[in-house]
């Protein structure tokens, strides 16, 4: 066994500094240089334990153990009070009984700040002398350990700004309000590692949940099932659960939310992180207005002035893309051609505003009883096409008496207290069961309703079928 | 095969800075039918591993084999990050169904249960002795708090006294180690966790979880803990009943008892003759919490089935038998260690309480509901310790809890989709 006088501690704690001087910042690092300590005591330490200081908690943590069996990583937590202030305060060595063993603790120090500490564990105690050189060990040591410590900050800032000047890009380059929010989401699961990142678009009203995109560790962007709850992001961001919330404004307006969280983890969320994140979501706030002011115009462009109906173009465009589909689902479409009765005489009667108003009114009847995935379109004047995909013959009839007496039961409320009831000629079409075409299924469409109006309007015909009128609105209009 | 690396990590349990050095030993048969694969071995500490290991996952920079723990498969699992295990992998059967359950889902085996245990008391027979207490006697938790009682009449509090020891060790800090020690008691007692987290409304304070409380209560009065005893680290309690013996039972890990029955040096080194058993009977039987640790090889792990071999490895009686013998952890299969008539007799109340133990459900955010209730348990025990009514006190603790498990359940939008 060595001599503890005959260690040279200053070269001893050169040598376990420089195996800091590597670009590897992993945890093998650390054992490394421990394990040069440990081989330069011999016999003398039975174990050196390395601590860095966590300065936010004010806590060492065990970053590497290393004995005569082997090493591992540290778990051990030491917070500053349970240290003795001769050591946290004046960087003073102390030496403590350990049951058989005992443990003198060196202080690491830099720009006078305690940065760390090593504990050496022995089963005899360390001369006087020894312990006055542990300081000049120490000092050679910590040149290293800060070396580490700042490559390990320079890669977590490198990461980070890798991540932030990602998601800028990807901000920029996002075509749509989806894509936009999903490539930050994304960006914000696995560039900044966070478990979830979840945005919620706001209806107009700012409160009401239009959509979410959810973002997930391992799994990429998911389909929600359920919309989340308000409510509840709000009472976690405020709770102990590691989750954050942060708004999208746009002046005072609630535009959407992005939610990070770590709730699979357990992780802290990281505050560098979440300032980075934060920062991005202003950008990104700005980047969804014009997302959605984009998608406004586009939008505006499709649709009739008028009544928001879709213009007979974009119809079109949508209505060869259905019949494709129909085609690979293997069931059917049904082609509705509505005429407004009477509409000249409501113009000439009571003026275009009224004619106006009433087309705006029955384009209204129609969005409520279409459903969502239904196509509704102005074609021009009074007269009004409907694809309805996945339509049967039956339901076609069905459809056909629910619009003609939804129609004819909401009449419409011009000025003066004075009201128009209004009424409908419907022809209906079944691709593929009437046409194998699109000409020739708009063509039959239109002949049904041709048949409608000149069997006496108020009216709807399948094509190759005879017209039919609504009984109980016959019994009305009685 | 061209040479390669295989990085393995692993969980040093109670073998510390030796683990490195044990499963060098144990692998050297891996070694030798695979020269030309090097594994490299990296030990993590429990009370770091989840977060590195997710860290690395979340990465894409995970090893090829993992050591994890049974809870932490639901979650891992539902993110996608598990590779399918092989069919040649495992060649006998789980030693108990549960074990079969930790690691399967949606009909899929993700993990390989590696090695087992189960929660139980742990008892020092001298002092059983002395009070003429049978394990008939501890089977039951009227009991069971009855020789509390009389060990309490003769318990030094103003020293440690192992002659005159405490009854019961317990510790209530707020983690999840809490939890993990108190589970058997509140499912002995009707607790459904597993059920109550499904129904998302009241779940430590339902109506269950009374009975368990109310043993809990009597315990801690029984042995009059101090505060300052209620805050104790588990490894210094583990200390104390070890070492110093300071208490007459410990509610704690199992991995001594085992060293214990099977190498005469570690039974040598034991200041105590030691007993495991099973958690005293309550309203719902005697259940104790299952546990232990599975083998897992990542999604898009690139050397797959080098990986899997090395499991195979791992669960082999040529491993096992090394593994077993040096840190106490018991084989999760049926296999050659178990065979063993003189092991087998030794170690029957433990196996049994293996094939008969519950585990937590396998929730996608367990880590985040253990930790609640981890601190939730710890609140309500300290309010007990205090001296404070159950009833008047600890309900509203209990609800408080419940609000921010509820509100963690409802944050909860994604668990429908998994990968």
């Amino acid at each position: 066994m060595k001599n503890l006088q005959d260690i040279d501690l200053g070269r001893l704690g050169s040598e376990a500094a420089l195996c800091l001087c590597v670009p590897d910042t992993s945890y093998r690092i650390f054992q490394a240089a421990c394990a040069v300590v440990l081989k330069g005591f011999e016999e003398a330490v039975e174990q050196v334990r390395l601590y860095l200081l966590d300065t936010k908690e004010n806590v060492l943590c065990e970053e590497a153990l290393i004995d005569h069996q082997g090493a591992m990583e540290g778990s051990d937590l030491i917070p500053l009070y349970q240290l003795p202030p001769e050591l946290v305060r004046d960087h003073k060595v102390w030496q403590h009984g350990m049951g058989t063993q005992l443990e003198v603790l060196v202080p690491l120090t830099s720009q006078g700040k305690l940065v760390g500490l090593v504990g050496l564990v022995s089963l005899q105690p360390f001369s006087d002398v020894i312990l006055e050189q542990l300081p000049f060990f120490a000092q050679s040591l910590v040149a290293g350990i800060m070396l580490v410590q700042r490559s390990r900050e320079k890669r977590r800032s490198e990461r980070l700004l890798h991540a932030a000047t990602t998601t800028a890009r990807a901000l920029q380059s996002s075509d749509g309000v989806e894509d936009l929010l999903g490539n930050f989401a994304l960006m914000a699961v696995e560039e900044m590692g966070f478990d979830r990142a979840t945005f919620i678009i706001f209806e107009d009203d700012g409160k009401t949940v239009r959509k979410a995109i959810c973002a997930r560790a391992g799994s990429g962007i998911i389909e929600l099932p359920v919309l989340p709850e308000i409510s509840a992001l709000e009472e976690a961001s405020a709770g102990n659960l590691p989750g954050l919330w942060l708004p999208m404004r746009k002046g005072s307006r609630l535009l959407g939310a992005l939610f990070v969280d770590n709730l699979y983890s357990v992780e802290p969320l990281p505050q560098d992180a979440v300032q980075v994140l934060s920062d991005l979501t202003g950008q990104a706030a700005l980047a969804l207005e014009n997302a959605r002011l984009i998608e406004r115009l586009r939008e505006a462009a499709l649709r009739d002035d008028l009544t928001g109906l879709y213009r007979p173009n974009y119809f079109n465009e949508r209505a060869h893309e259905e019949l494709a589909n129909c085609l690979r689902r293997g069931d059917s479409t049904g082609l509705l051609m509505l005429d407004l009765d009477h509409f000249k005489d409501i113009n000439d009667t009571w003026g275009h505003p009224a004619g106006d108003l009433v087309l705006i009114r029955l384009a209204e009847r129609l969005k409520v009883c279409l459903r969502v995935g239904d196509i509704a379109c102005r074609k021009g004047g009074d007269e009004f096409i409907v694809l309805v995909p996945g339509l049967t013959a039956e339901r076609g009839q069905k459809l056909s008496e629910r619009l003609l007496e939804d129609v004819w039961e909401h009449p419409v409320e011009l000025t003066g207290e004075r009201t128009i009831r209004i009424s409908l000629s419907v022809g209906l079409a079944l691709f593929p069961e009437h046409a194998d075409n699109w000409m020739d299924f708009w063509q039959h469409a239109d002949e049904a309703l041709y048949q409608s109006k000149t069997a006496g309007r108020g009216r709807f015909c399948m094509w190759g079928d005879e017209p039919h009128s609504v009984l109980h609105l016959d019994r009305k209009k009685a | 095969m061209s040479s390669s690396r295989l990085r393995l990590w692993i969980m040093p349990t109670q073998l510390g800075s030796l683990t490195s050095h044990v499963a060098t030993k144990a692998l050297r048969g891996f070694s030798r039918r695979n020269p030309k694969v090097d594994v490299e071995i990296r030990v993590l500490p429990w009370s770091i591993a989840w977060r590195e290991i997710l860290k690395a996952l979340k990465r894409g920079e995970p090893p090829d084999v993992l050591q994890v723990g049974t809870t932490w498969m639901g979650t891992l699992s539902h993110l996608g990050f598990l590779g399918d295990v092989p069919e040649w992998v495992e060649e006998r059967p789980c030693l108990a169904p549960w074990l079969d359950e930790a690691v399967q889902f949606d009909g899929i085996r993700r993990g390989v249960p590696w090695v087992a245990e189960c929660s139980g008391l742990i008892a020092r027979e001298d002092i059983l002795s002395l009070a003429k207490a049978s394990p008939s006697d501890l089977s039951t938790w009227n009991g069971f708090l009855g020789v509390c009682h009389h060990l309490a009449e003769d318990a030094r509090r103003d020293v440690i006294d192992p002659f005159h020891p405490l009854p019961v060790g317990i510790t209530c800090r707020p983690e999840p180690v809490t939890l993990h020690n108190l589970a058997s008691w509140l499912w002995s007692g009707g607790w459904e966790l597993g059920s109550l987290l499904d129904g998302h409304s009241a779940i430590l304070a339902h109506e269950s979880t009374k009975p368990g409380f109310k043993v809990l209560k009597d315990l801690l009065k029984v042995n009059r803990t101090a505060q300052d005893m209620g805050a104790i680290q588990p490894y210094r309690l583990s200390q104390d009943f070890y070492e110093e013996g300071r208490f007459a039972f410990l509610i704690g890990h199992t991995w001594r008892i085992v060293k214990g029955l099977l190498d005469p040096k570690t039974a040598a080194e034991l200041r105590w003759p030691i007993t495991y058993l099973p958690i005293p009977a309550g309203p719902a039987g005697s259940i104790q919490r299952g546990g232990g640790s599975v083998l897992v090889v990542p999604q898009h792990s690139l050397q797959s089935d080098r990986a899997w071999l090395l499991v195979r490895h791992m669960i082999s009686d040529e491993f096992m038998s090394e593994w077993t013998m040096a840190s106490g952890d018991l084989p999760a299969h049926e296999s050659a260690f178990w065979e063993d008539p003189e092991r087998a007799r030794l170690l029957a109340p433990l196996r049994e309480g293996i094939q008969r133990a519950r585990i937590y459900p396998a929730h996608p955010m367990w880590a985040t509901i253990e930790s609640i209730l981890g601190r939730g348990l710890s609140t309500i025990l300290w309010s007990i310790l205090s001296g404070e009514h159950i009833e008047e006190r600890t309900k509203p603790m209990a609800r408080k809890i419940d609000a921010e498990l509820n509100a963690l359940l409802r944050l909860g939008w994604d668990l429908d989709v998994n990968q």
